[in-house]
């Protein structure tokens, strides 16, 4: 998903599901923030790069392949933009790699989304951003794995648009990154064909280009992972449920909800401004965050300022060494390594070894990598203060 | 197209078909850089055997460009009839009837097959030819073109049959 959903759309859930204004900015502000947080944004403030949430395409351009720059690949995608729906899935496969490539597939309503937002709980406003951003790529992103692998990324040319008047049509992909999509004529951009089975234009969507980040598009195609069979990629009805899950999701963080359970979503709060929602859904836009922000504004009655991720730069630099996880900033760093730190451990614990090794810190003690330990001291600190 | 995805077992079967159809029909247009490969190695790399060298100089200047002549038709004739069933393969690959493809199909695995059958028979048969590292390549280079032949036909003859299956359907429907 892009900016449109991840700030603004979050923003009008965050306030359907009864945050405040300015708890409502921190949340979507957090979530948008986790398509930006990548090494170099963190080393310019000289904060943990393995908070890191995303990778930039020049990063990408430049990132090893071999086994562990592959898992430091997948630890980020598949803990941010690409949840392993069931880490446990039968494959009929002899071959263990295929095996754990293929249980890395992401999609909605898996046990690890109800982990992400549990981990959430009592965390504070970054924690339930970074959640929801989560949550809401499992639907944009289903069917997608977040490490580089032909054999489940890849995809052809066989890609269908199902235009709103119920026609079907042949989507036409180049290969050039600078040029815009054209949704009037069906020709979007992707990454061009790699034989290499872990090469970077296999990792996630790339080979569907931004297909799964419009709201309005619905397609047909058929993912290399599936023999054959055909897919069909409803957005808007996903993007919707999307919605009414977060909704759901954060009146459990609030507390107005007991539990969190997965295939549950809040289409009754959502269901008075299902036909302006839908509308925005639907609109044959490459961009739908002046709707999104429309809509937000109309509910809270407040203007929602644009998306800057240099917001609190500022704040963390000239905090101190031992103050700065007390930042906008810091926290989400926080939130950020204890979301990448759970799903890689449920990843390795699974037995598969595509997110490398990792360590439950909290019974054996501290060993692995020296910017977890934050994670660690926060804890103890929770503790003891 | 339907808006709904249809993944009854026939219908998978006729994507996965195609997609074979297509990539062998590719794979048996590139054996044809192999032809050029072979004759290249035979007759420009290789020292040339003291038997062919006399016959050549037995037939004079005259002989030997008609033979060159020969050997460059036949090397055409193969590429050529290679290109065509790449593209005979790409439009069975599209849903439609490529006449031409099985009988060419066929005649070049006749070709091969005879090729094979008369480097087989001078190897074990003609004093001192023998069996060195090259022939093994060249072998089982030869044996996989004529699998990937076989499997472009088996794809294509399975689609074909798939396909008037589904029209035979269409029609009882209507």
């Amino acid at each position: 998903m892009h900016l449109d959903f991840h700030y603004y759309a979050t923003y009008c859930a965050a306030y359907l599901a009864g945050y405040s204004h300015e708890e409502s900015l921190d949340i979507c502000y957090s979530a948008a923030l986790v398509d930006r947080c990548t090494k170099s944004f963190l080393s310019s403030v000289k904060a943990p790069l393995q908070a890191a949430t995303t990778q930039s395409q020049t990063e990408l351009l430049g990132v090893r392949t071999d086994i562990l720059g592959l898992q430091d690949i997948t630890r980020i995608w598949a803990s941010f933009h690409f949840l392993p729906k069931d880490l446990y899935a039968p494959v009929k496969s002899i071959f263990k790699n295929y095996k754990n490539k293929y249980r890395l597939i992401c999609g909605p309503d898996g046990d690890l989304v109800v982990d992400t937002v549990k981990l959430a709980k009592d965390k504070g406003l970054q924690a339930a951003g970074v959640a929801m951003h989560v949550l809401a790529d499992t639907w944009a992103h289903r069917n997608f794995a977040g490490t580089p692998s032909m054999v489940i990324n890849n995809t052809d040319s066989y890609f269908f648009e199902l235009m709103p008047d119920g026609e079907t049509r042949k989507i036409k992909f180049n290969h050039n990154p600078g040029t815009a999509d054209d949704i009037e004529t069906g020709l979007y951009t992707n990454t061009v064909y790699s034989v290499g089975e872990t090469t970077i234009m296999n990792l996630g969507h790339g080979r569907a280009g931004h297909l799964p980040d419009y709201s309005f598009i619905s397609y047909k195609y058929m993912p290399a992972w599936d023999n054959y069979r055909e897919c069909l990629k409803d957005n808007p009805s996903e993007y919707y449920k999307a919605f009414c899950q977060m909704v759901y999701a954060m009146k459990f963080l609030r507390g107005e909800v007991v539990s969190f359970e997965k295939e549950t979503y809040d289409a009754e709060s959502v269901a008075p401004f299902k036909n302006r929602i839908d509308e925005i859904l639907r609109k044959r836009q490459p961009d739908s965050s002046a709707d999104w922000k429309a809509f937000g504004e109309e509910l809270s009655g407040e203007t929602i300022p644009g998306f800057d991720e240099t917001k609190y730069l500022e704040e963390y630099k000239n905090a101190g060494k031992d103050d700065n996880d007390d930042t906008f900033l810091g926290r989400f760093i926080l939130a950020a390594l204890a979301q990448k730190s759970m799903v890689t451990h449920s990843i390795f614990k699974s037995g598969n070894m595509l997110a490398g090794f990792s360590t439950e810190y909290g019974r054996r003690g501290f060993k692995g990598l020296r910017d977890y330990r934050k994670l660690v001291d926060s804890k103890a600190g929770a503790k003891h203060g | 197209m339907s808006g709904s995805v249809n993944n009854d077992p026939d219908s998978v079967m006729i994507r996965k078909n195609k997609g074979t159809i297509l990539l062998t029909g590719a794979g048996v247009a590139a054996f044809g850089i192999w032809s050029v490969i072979k004759v290249v190695m035979e007759f420009v790399l290789s020292p040339i055997d003291e038997k062919l060298a006399t016959d050549l100089i037995a037939v004079g200047p005259i002989g030997e460009i008609f033979v060159a002549i020969v050997l460059i038709i036949m090397i055409m004739t193969d590429v050529i009839l290679r290109i065509f069933i790449f593209f005979c393969a790409r439009k069975e690959s599209k849903g439609y009837r490529a006449k031409g493809l099985m009988f060419t199909s066929f005649l070049l695995i006749a070709g091969s097959l005879g090729s094979l059958v008369i480097f087989l028979l001078n190897a074990a048969l003609v004093d001192g030819a023998g069996f060195d590292i090259e022939d093994m390549v060249s072998l089982f280079v030869e044996i996989t073109s004529l699998v990937i032949t076989f499997e472009m036909i088996a794809a294509t003859l399975n689609n074909r049959k798939l396909l008037a299956k589904k029209r035979r359907e269409a029609a009882d429907a209507s």
